[in-house]
């Protein structure tokens, strides 16, 4: 009956697939973990997530690294570089922010010293306060360390940015998601897109990928790219352990459009607006604009949705730079613990050194500086967007252990 | 190595040396035992189905000669199983075959209803379906519906979870189904 020709039909089989099926899985050992790409930025009333940041140059390689084992648990070595960077950056709190700090800044360069936490507790009190319009740029003839254009790679002058946008449509739209570029419009969000909007091609980024996993002591083995909807790794990392029915209603929505995303197993890859938005509707959120994931950063996600069938969806957590699917409390415990951070900006891991070697490793600060307020017509007036960032600070850690803090002036241009 | 090993139990098959027996048993036991236990549920029967399956290969080699032992083996134990399977009740059989065979039975043509398509031609067109896959979902996937393992040793096997494989095999056969469409093989 049809059972036996079920059981029949699998008989065909070629042998090359049944014995390559019971191959021994290759783990992964700490020599050969998993590169991940990670990060988050949760601005203050609106979500963006930075998935990765990438400053190419010879001198100097930024970007959201992290290496993590097939469970999960991080190097010892990066998170006790994190962890001491995070230290670093508690300390540098120290120095108090004062209002209007930034707002004043001119033409060239930024007071730095600014940190996380004292940003955070006045961002939300003083936000137009702290823009003021500008955009910025990395001031590479001032970068403390070495940098030779000409060993350069690829697009040296460009900040690669992975971006997960989710924000209101307006005045938060698509088309100001580079900070860089006021007139930037991006339609859609092309995997690898530079703040000057050129679209890179994954064959172009690997080889730097592998840069920095061999640096991080973690040969890069383990990429995996997903450029499609149809990519299971993207729906059931985006979604942990939700249901197939929904998944599949996503699809269905979701069209051809990917959505930039990472995951434990490697760097998965899609992007698409209109693919959060099929994710978003699918999860019962009226629209994507609902700026859902920061106030579950700020801890109220149940004001969102009141069903406690939230709290199990929400492993899309995971979208926001946690290694693992987590609960929102879990993930707001993560983040405000420093980990990633205290405020709304993106810490990411960062090499320093040059094609050789790599001498450094540590964290690289993009300070955000947000402001979403549609209503604010002074905002408006100053031609806000959506963050400036006015500095950078790199904080490292070398091979003898040594702490290093760089600021990096940002071009603050008009 | 493995293959060498295997040459080497061809050879002495071939040679009529019953060492080839011990050696394929000692190599190829756990293996046959799994497959074997994905199907039936009674320890002593899954030791006859490997005792029948070893008679098997002294029997039918010579005159064959695979190239692929381990999969010359491994379908042999299979189908040692599935028809030991045969004579007993539905009691006896394994949870895991019945789900695998349910799962398969909503994409796989009828043969009540379309008789004319005959069992090769629908495994024929699997085989180069599987072609298709990624080399980690086409192994799920056989593992799944060939090996019959369970959801939760393929979750281990590959290191996700259970509801990962669950979506990875769901998603898998719908695109099967999409496939066999294509192929004019109508359910």
């Amino acid at each position: 009956m049809k059972k036996s020709r079920i059981l029949n039909a699998m008989d065909y089989i070629s042998d090359d697939k049944i014995t390559s099926a019971d191959e021994p899985i290759r783990k992964k050992s700490s020599a050969a973990l998993a590169l991940t790409i990670i990060g988050a930025c949760a601005a203050e009333a609106a979500v963006v997530m930075l998935i990765s940041s990438l400053v190419l140059n010879s001198g100097i390689i930024g970007g959201n690294v992290s290496v993590s084992n097939e469970s999960g648990a991080h190097i010892s070595a990066v998170e006790s570089i994190m962890s001491s960077a995070a230290a670093l950056d508690s300390e540098a709190g120290s120095k108090p922010y004062e209002s209007g700090d930034y707002s004043a800044a001119d033409s060239v360069g930024c007071e730095s010293g600014i940190s996380s936490e004292s940003f955070y507790s006045t961002s939300s009190a003083s936000s137009s306060e702290l823009n003021g319009g500008y955009r910025c740029l990395i001031d590479y003839d001032n970068l403390p360390f070495e940098y030779d254009p000409e060993k350069a790679l690829p697009y040296p002058e460009e900040i690669i940015s992975y971006v997960l946008w989710q924000g209101d449509s307006e005045p938060y739209n698509i088309s100001q998601v580079s900070p860089l570029d006021k007139n930037s419009k991006i339609d859609t969000l092309p995997v690898f897109r530079s703040y000057k909007q050129k679209l890179f091609k994954f064959d172009e980024v690997l080889p730097l990928l592998k840069r920095i996993a061999d640096a991080a002591g973690a040969p890069l083995t383990d990429i995996s790219m997903a450029t499609n909807y149809n990519d299971d790794d993207f729906w059931y990392d985006m979604f942990g352990e939700a249901s197939n029915e929904m998944l599949m209603e996503m699809n269905a929505k979701a069209g051809d459009v990917s959505i930039v995303i990472t995951t434990e197993n490697g760097l998965i890859i899609n992007t698409n607006d209109k693919g959060i938005e099929a994710v978003f509707d699918a999860l019962n959120y009226s629209t994507y604009s609902d700026i859902y994931l920061n106030r579950i950063l700020n801890g109220d996600y149940r004001s969102i949705n009141d069903s406690n069938e939230m709290e199990d969806k929400l492993s899309v957590m995971e979208c926001i730079g946690m290694y693992e699917p987590v609960t929102p409390q879990e993930a707001l415990d993560k983040v405000r613990s420093g980990y990633y951070g205290s405020g709304p900006w993106a810490i990411d891991p960062i090499l320093v050194g040059d094609d050789e070697e790599i001498t450094e490793v540590g964290l690289y600060y993009e300070q955000h500086y947000p402001d979403w307020s549609e209503d604010d017509e002074e905002s408006k007036k100053k031609g806000i967007y959506w963050y400036e960032i006015p500095y950078y600070e790199i904080v490292t850690v070398d091979g003898s252990g040594s702490r290093n803090v760089y600021d990096i002036p940002a071009i603050i241009q008009d | 190595m493995e293959i060498s090993d295997d040459k080497r139990i061809v050879e002495l098959l071939f040679s009529r040396d019953e060492d080839a027996l011990k050696q394929a048993d000692a190599k190829y036991r756990s293996l046959c035992l799994t497959i074997s236990g994905n199907i039936l549920s009674d320890e002593g029967e899954i030791e006859e189905c490997l005792s029948d399956t070893l008679m098997k290969l002294w029997e039918s080699i010579p005159p064959a000669k695979p190239k692929n032992l381990k999969a010359y083996i491994s379908k042999i134990i299979r189908n040692v199983s599935l028809q030991r399977l045969e004579y007993n009740n539905a009691k006896k059989r394994s949870r895991n075959l019945e789900q695998s065979i349910e799962e398969l039975d909503e994409i796989l043509p009828d043969d009540r209803i379309n008789p004319e398509v005959i069992d090769e031609d629908i495994g024929r067109a699997i085989d180069r379906f599987l072609d298709t896959l990624k080399e980690r979902d086409r192994s799920i996937f056989i593992r799944k519906y060939w090996y019959l393992d369970k959801v939760e040793d393929i979750a281990e096997r590959y290191s996700i979870t259970e509801n990962h494989v669950s979506n990875i095999l769901h998603r898998t056969k719908t695109k099967l189904h999409d496939y066999l469409k294509k192929e004019d093989i109508y359910i």
